[in-house]
C-alpha cells in the first residue's frame, strides 16, 4: 500500500515538474528569438550607421554584394594617419537581420580599443564577428561574410588613394 | 572594382571523384587570365533567379588551362558540370584573397570535402615555386571514393618531402593503407600531425559547419586568430 | 513586447474558431473510440466522421464517398498528384502544372519526374495568371493530369478556374484529370465542384479557422487512384491510419461556418484590404503591389517596399506586435527569393523587399490603422540604414 502511495506521489511530483517544464518552454516560445541577445541588440539598436552619407568625407569606401542577391553592404572608414588605425567606421546595409547585426558589430570591433590597425582590418575573419555576436545559425552565416569583406574593400580603397 | 567579365571556352572534363568533376577552361580572347592561387571566379547562369555562385580555381597560375573542380550540388553547379566541351561561358573575377599578406610560414591546412579546391592550387603553386617550409594537409571526407585528388595528392606527397597529407575519413568501411585516420578532424589529430603549434599558419576551407568547427578547435588549442585563414563554401 | 498582437498572417494559418473548439472537445475527452471498432465507443466515433463527411460533401456539392479525409493540404496534394499519376500511367506519363504552385505540388511533380513522368510547368504572367492558350497547346495525347492551384498563397492571384476546366474538358487531344489546390481559396471563393468543374480538389482545415493537421481531398468517384499511405484500409483504403476524429469533426464545423459567413466576410475584407492598401500608398513612397489587383483573394496584400529587405521588416514589425510574412527569407543554400515572386518576374531586388499581410476574421480597422503607423516608422528606420539604389558599383 505504501509502495502504491509512493508511486502516486512520485507521479504527482513528476507531473508537477513536467508542468513547470512545459510552462518554461512555452514562455521561451513566446519570448524566444532565433538569434542571440547580442544579435538582437545590434539588430534593434545598430551602432555606427552613416546617416549623412552625402556629406561624409571618408578616407576609404568599400561596397560588396548586390541588390539582386538581397544583400549589399557599404562601409566608410576614416584612418588615423599617425598610427594607421581606423578612427571611424560607418556603414549602411540592405540586408536581413544578421547582416545588420554583423555590420554593426564589425563597426564596433574596427573602432574599439583605439581602433583596429589596417593590417588586422584586412584579415578580419567572419568567425571573429560571429563569435562576438554569440553565434549565428549556420544558414545565416553568409550574411556576416559581407561585413569583413566590405571593411577590407574600404581599407584597399584607402591604400589606393593614399598611394596617389 | 572594374568590370572584369570574360568569356571562357570548355576544353575538357575529367571526373575526380564521386559527384566531383574538374572542368578545364581557356579564355576565348587568348589574353592571359591573371589570378593567384586561392582565388575564385563567379558564374551567373542568367536563370535560377540570376543568383551567381562562386567557384574556386583548382589549377595553379602556371598551368595551361584554368580548372574549376565542382561538386554536383544544386542547379547552378549542375548547369556547369553539364556543359559540353566547346561551350562558352561568362565568368566574373578573379576575386578573393585567401592567402596571407606577408611571407608564408609552415602551413597546416584543414580541408573539408570540396573545400580542397583552393588548397590544391596553393599546394601545387608552392611546390612548383620551391617552397621549403612544411605543408601539412589534413583532409576530411566520407570515403576514398568521394575524395577529390586522392591519387594526385599522394603522388605530390611522395615526390616532395615537405608536403604530407593526412586523410580523415568519416564513413569508410574498408581500410586503405594510405589512410591513417578514420574520424572527424579533432584536437588530437591536429596536435598529432603539426608537431608544435607555434610559428605556423592555419588555413581552413569547407562548409559553414566545418569552418566554424575547425575555427573553434584551433582557438581552443591556443592558436592566435591572426594565424588562422578561413574561406567558407555556401 | 506588446500584449495584444495584431495577426496579419492568416494565409499561413488561422486561429481556431471557439465554436469549432467546442464541437471538438467531446471527441478529445469522453468520445475517444476508434471508428473501426464494433463497440459503442467505436460506432460513436464512426458516426461522427460520417456526419462530418456529409457536411463537407454538402458544401462541395459532391457525393459523400467522394471525400477522403487526410492530414491536410500537403498530404491531399501528394495523394492527388502521386496517386493519380501512378494509377494512370498506362494512359500516359505527361502532367501539366504551373510554376507558382505550392511546394506540395511542385515537389510531388519532381518526384514523378524521377519516376519517368514528363512534367510541363506553365509560365505565369506578371499578375500570376497562367495563359489559357499555353495550357491548351500543352495538352498532349499522353497528358493524364492538369494541376493548377485555385488561388495563390503568396500573391493571392485567383486563376480562372472554370475557364481552365472548360479547356481541359473540351479539348480533343486527350482527357486529363483536373486537380486544383484550393487551400487558400476555400474560405472566400466558391468550391461548388459543379460550378468550378474540377475532378479533384485539395482543401485544408488550418486556413479556415479549423484545427491544424486535417484536410480532405475531393475525388470524383470515376477516377483511378492508388494510396500513398498503407495499413488498416481506412478511407476506402486510400488513407490508412486511425482517423483523427476530433480534428475531422472540427474541420467539418469550420467549413460550415466559413461557408455561411463567406459572402459578408468577403465584402468586409475587401473593404478593409483596399483601405489598408490605400493607406500604405498614401504613407509610404516607392511601394508596388505584387499580383493581380482585381482577381485577388479578399484578404491578401503583397507589396514590395523599395530598399526595405523583407526579413528585416518582418522582424521589426514583429517587435512592434504585428505578425506578417515575407517571400524573401534567405537561407544559405538558396538565396533566391520565393519561386512565386521569381515566377511572376518581378525584379530580384524588389522580390527581396516583399512583405505579405493577410487579414482575417478577427482583423478590425483599428488594427489596420496601428499597422500602417508602425509600418511607416519601421520603413523609415530601415531606409535610414539601407544602401541607396541604384548602386554605383555591383560586385559578386
Amino acid at each position: 500500500m505504501s509502495i502504491e502511495k509512493n508511486k502516486k506521489l512520485n507521479i504527482k511530483n513528476f507531473l508537477t515538474g513536467m508542468k513547470k517544464e512545459i510552462k518554461k518552454t512555452c514562455d521561451n516560445d513566446v519570448e524566444g528569438w532565433i538569434y542571440s541577445l547580442e544579435v538582437k541588440e545590434h539588430f534593434f539598436f545598430p551602432k555606427n550607421i552613416l546617416f549623412d552619407d552625402y556629406s561624409y568625407k571618408a578616407d576609404g569606401v568599400g561596397i560588396v554584394g548586390s541588390p539582386e542577391c538581397g544583400d549589399v553592404m557599404k562601409v566608410w572608414i576614416k584612418v588615423d594617419k599617425k598610427n594607421y588605425r581606423i578612427k571611424e567606421c560607418k556603414w549602411r546595409t540592405f540586408g536581413c537581420a544578421s547582416a545588420i547585426a554583423s555590420a554593426s558589430m564589425m563597426s564596433v570591433m574596427a573602432t574599439e580599443n583605439g581602433g583596429m590597425d589596417l593590417e588586422e582590418a584586412q584579415t578580419l575573419k567572419p568567425q571573429q564577428i560571429v563569435e562576438r555576436l554569440g553565434g549565428l545559425p549556420d544558414r545565416k552565416f553568409h550574411c556576416s561574410v559581407l561585413g569583413h569583406e566590405a571593411l577590407r574593400e574600404a581599407v584597399l580603397d584607402y591604400f589606393k588613394h593614399a598611394k596617389q | 572594382m572594374q568590370n572584369n567579365k570574360r568569356d571562357f571556352i570548355l576544353i575538357k572534363k575529367t571526373i575526380e571523384a564521386e559527384d566531383i568533376t574538374s572542368l578545364f577552361f581557356q579564355t576565348v580572347d587568348d589574353l592571359k587570365f591573371e589570378y593567384t592561387s586561392g582565388q575564385y571566379i563567379v558564374f551567373k547562369p542568367g536563370t535560377f533567379g540570376g543568383r551567381g555562385k562562386s567557384y574556386t580555381i583548382s589549377s595553379d597560375p602556371s598551368e595551361e588551362y584554368i580548372c574549376l573542380t565542382i561538386k554536383r550540388k544544386g542547379e547552378v553547379s549542375s548547369a556547369l558540370i553539364d556543359l559540353n566541351v566547346g561551350d562558352k561561358v561568362l565568368f566574373e573575377g578573379p576575386y578573393g584573397n585567401f592567402f596571407p599578406k606577408i611571407e608564408y610560414k609552415d602551413m597546416v591546412i584543414l580541408a573539408g570535402g570540396i573545400g580542397i579546391t583552393p588548397f590544391y592550387s596553393i599546394i601545387k603553386n608552392k611546390i612548383k615555386t620551391g617552397f621549403e617550409k612544411q605543408i601539412t594537409l589534413i583532409y576530411s571526407n566520407k570515403t576514398v571514393f568521394g575524395t577529390a585528388f586522392f591519387e594526385k595528392l599522394n603522388k605530390l606527397s611522395k615526390d616532395n618531402s615537405n608536403f604530407k597529407v593526412i586523410y580523415c575519413l568519416t564513413g569508410e568501411e574498408i581500410k586503405n593503407p594510405l589512410v591513417k585516420e578514420y574520424t572527424r578532424i579533432n584536437e588530437e589529430i591536429i596536435k598529432k600531425y603539426s608537431d608544435s603549434l607555434k610559428d605556423k599558419d592555419y588555413y581552413i576551407c569547407g562548409s559553414v559547419g566545418f569552418v566554424n568547427d575547425m575555427w573553434k578547435i584551433l582557438k581552443n588549442i591556443g592558436v592566435q586568430e591572426n594565424c588562422i585563414f578561413t574561406e567558407t563554401f555556401y | 513586447m506588446k500584449t495584444s498582437r495584431i495577426y496579419l498572417d492568416n494565409a499561413s494559418t488561422t486561429p481556431i474558431d471557439p465554436k469549432v473548439l467546442d464541437v471538438m472537445f467531446p471527441y478529445l475527452k469522453e468520445k475517444y473510440g476508434n471508428p473501426s471498432s464494433l463497440h459503442l465507443e467505436g460506432r460513436t466515433a464512426e458516426n461522427a466522421i460520417e456526419k462530418s463527411r456529409e457536411k463537407v460533401s454538402s458544401v462541395i456539392g459532391c457525393r459523400k464517398e467522394e471525400i477522403i479525409f487526410t492530414s491536410g493540404g500537403t498530404e491531399s496534394d501528394n495523394l492527388a498528384i502521386l496517386g493519380i499519376a501512378r494509377a494512370n500511367k498506362n494512359k500516359g506519363k505527361h502532367i501539366i502544372t504551373s510554376c507558382i504552385e505550392h511546394k506540395a505540388v511542385l515537389d510531388s511533380c519532381k518526384k514523378l519526374e524521377k519516376e519517368g513522368f514528363d512534367i510541363t510547368y506553365l509560365d505565369v504572367d506578371s499578375k500570376g495568371k497562367i495563359s489559357l492558350v499555353q495550357l491548351e497547346k500543352s495538352i498532349r495525347p499522353d497528358t493524364i493530369m492538369v494541376s493548377i492551384m485555385y488561388a495563390n498563397n503568396e500573391i493571392g492571384t485567383i486563376q480562372p478556374i472554370s475557364k481552365i476546366s472548360k479547356i481541359i474538358k473540351e479539348n480533343k487531344v486527350s482527357k486529363p484529370i483536373f486537380h486544383s489546390d484550393a487551400c487558400q481559396a476555400v474560405g472566400s471563393l466558391s468550391i461548388d465542384i459543379k460550378k468550378i468543374g474540377v475532378d479533384v480538389l485539395t482543401i485544408s482545415s488550418s486556413k479556415i479557422y479549423g484545427p491544424k493537421g486535417v484536410g480532405c481531398l475531393y475525388l470524383n468517384k470515376n477516377i483511378k487512384i492508388e494510396p500513398i499511405i498503407f495499413g488498416g484500409g481506412q478511407e476506402r483504403g486510400l488513407r490508412s491510419g486511425t482517423e483523427n476524429v476530433a480534428s475531422i469533426v472540427g474541420f467539418a464545423e469550420a467549413l460550415m461556418i466559413s461557408e455561411n459567413i463567406k459572402k459578408t466576410e468577403n465584402e468586409r475584407l475587401i473593404k478593409l484590404r483596399d483601405y489598408f492598401f490605400k493607406e500604405i500608398k498614401n504613407n509610404i513612397k516607392d511601394v508596388s503591389i505584387n499580383g493581380d489587383i482585381k482577381d485577388r483573394l479578399p484578404n491578401n496584400i503583397n507589396v514590395s517596399i523599395k530598399g526595405v529587405e523583407g526579413e528585416t521588416l518582418v522582424l521589426i514589425l514583429d517587435d512592434k506586435g504585428v505578425s506578417c510574412s515575407t517571400g524573401s527569407a534567405c537561407s544559405s543554400i538558396d538565396l533566391n527569393p520565393s519561386h512565386v515572386l521569381v515566377g511572376i518576374g518581378i525584379p530580384l531586388e524588389l522580390a527581396h523587399c516583399s512583405v505579405r499581410f493577410t487579414l482575417g476574421r478577427y482583423t478590425q480597422k483599428k488594427d489596420i490603422d496601428y499597422t500602417v503607423k508602425v509600418l511607416y516608422e519601421s520603413v523609415k528606420k530601415i531606409r535610414e540604414m539601407s544602401v541607396r539604389v541604384p548602386l554605383e558599383v555591383s560586385y559578386k
